[in-house]
């Protein structure tokens, strides 16, 4: 989705330069406000193309969490608890989520689970099959320890 | 219900017990349906129950037993005792009865860590009585979260091995699950079944007229949430869920009905809901508030 946004603001702009060129030598009045125009409208359709990108992108960091995701081992997972100022994380098949701010999980805890474990045995028993993970944001990945 | 919220459904709700109890004592009255025979057994728990019962109005306990259920037994508030009121509660067996229940069962060495009387010289186990009464009865319910889940009395490490009914009886149960259970839940499903028979439930058991919405849902200090405001401390007027409230995971009425005669309710007193009402109460509610957590 992204490369061909870019694809066709790439070619926007080489219209544009194409037109600039055109305007340079052109001489006839009528003309050159038609070339003016089209100049506008193509600076108009880059300014959307651009915040297509832009909310797609805020889409990406939404549910990655951030601009780059972490890479935490188990060990290091194991202080993501909620508690002390850390925030809540949990790991499902590998990716982790923060839960700091999701409602099931009050007190950083949910039916007898504690944040900071991988949970995809209990969540795959619960929840297998529903759509709930993809409501949370993604913080990043587990790594080997 | 004031003429604010005549139309909403939620305050629409909190008229249907009323409403229910009414039909049922008129229809009694004008012998279209007949007074059911009500048991009340007490098993492994702290009748807790029908102690909330007895804080009911609507209508209040005294109807209950007097215009709309021949209130045949329960072992705190009947007045004959021992082999006397044993009589009473096996002798119901063959008529048509309606089971209510409150009290896990305990299952260890045959169920005898719970003896609940003596019948014909012999100790009765909460087991056999439930297994007994249980069987033949019309209807059974599972008044308050141990006869539903195993509750309290099934908490870890469970020594007398306690379970819900459920585990034991091979029939429905309609499932009431609250530390205690709400009067209006019990009087509006009894009432339920009096008039139109088994209410609708939801998949675990439970009426839907009374369990259907999330406390979250419908919680007073949902904006708190919404706009992340938290409460740190008990007696902060903020959204609790920081330290621990399970109003999003509790599916009853509490913000609406309230307790004592709608007098308030544990959020509404700046104290976390512990889910009492949720399958897995009390082990899975734990830890109950959490103080370092924000």
């Amino acid at each position: 989705m992204n490369d061909s946004i870019i694809s066709m603001i790439t070619n926007s702009i080489n219209s544009m330069e194409k037109t600039i060129d055109d305007l340079i030598y052109v001489k006839d009045s009528n003309t050159k406000r038609k070339l003016i125009n089209r100049l506008k409208n193509q600076v108009s359709n880059i300014k959307l193309m651009a915040t297509e990108l832009q909310t797609l992108s805020s889409t990406i960091n939404l549910q990655m969490g951030m601009d780059n995701p972490q890479r935490l081992s188990r060990t290091e997972l194991e202080k993501y608890t909620g508690k002390d100022s850390m925030p809540a994380y949990i790991a499902v098949d590998n990716v982790i989520y923060d839960v700091s701010n999701v409602s099931a999980w009050g007190g950083a805890t949910h039916f007898g689970l504690s944040a900071g474990q991988d949970v995809t045995a209990q969540f795959n028993s619960c929840h297998g099959g529903q759509s709930i993970l993809q409501k949370l944001p993604i913080v990043g990945e587990v790594a080997n320890d | 219900m004031t003429k604010d919220n005549f139309n909403c459904p939620t305050c629409l709700k909190m008229e249907n017990v009323s409403l229910l109890a009414q039909k049922a004592i008129f229809g009694i009255n004008n012998k279209n349906i007949r007074k059911i025979n009500l048991v009340w057994l007490e098993l492994t728990g702290c009748s807790g129950n029908i102690i909330s019962l007895l804080n009911g109005s609507k209508p209040g306990f005294k109807k209950l037993i007097l215009n709309m259920t021949n209130f045949v037994y329960d072992n705190s508030l009947m007045a004959a005792e021992g082999e006397a009121a044993m009589e009473k509660l096996f002798n119901i067996i063959g008529s048509d009865y309606i089971l209510a229940v409150e009290g896990a069962v305990s299952t260890k060495d045959n169920g005898l860590y719970n003896i609940i009387g003596r019948w014909k010289g012999e100790p009765v186990t909460a087991y056999r009585a439930i297994t007994e009464l249980g069987e033949s009865a019309s209807y059974v319910i599972a008044v308050g979260t141990c006869a539903s889940d195993g509750g309290i009395s099934a908490a870890n490490p469970n020594p007398a091995q306690c379970v819900g009914i459920d585990r034991i009886l091979q029939k429905k149960i309609i499932k009431l699950p609250g530390c205690p259970c709400h009067p209006d839940w019990f009087i509006g499903t009894l009432a339920h079944i009096m008039l139109f028979g088994e209410p609708q439930l939801d998949q675990r058991n439970r009426p839907l007229m009374f369990y259907s919405t999330l406390i979250h849902d419908i919680c007073p200090r949902r904006p708190f949430f919404n706009n992340g405001i938290f409460a740190s401390k008990l007696g902060e007027p903020a959204c609790m869920f920081k330290i621990g409230c399970r109003g999003p995971v509790t599916r009853t009425d509490c913000p609406i009905r309230k307790w004592n005669q709608e007098v308030n309710w544990p959020i509404g007193d700046d104290t976390p809901c512990i889910g009492c009402a949720m399958l897995g109460f009390p082990d899975q509610m734990e830890p109950f508030i959490s103080y370092d957590t924000i």
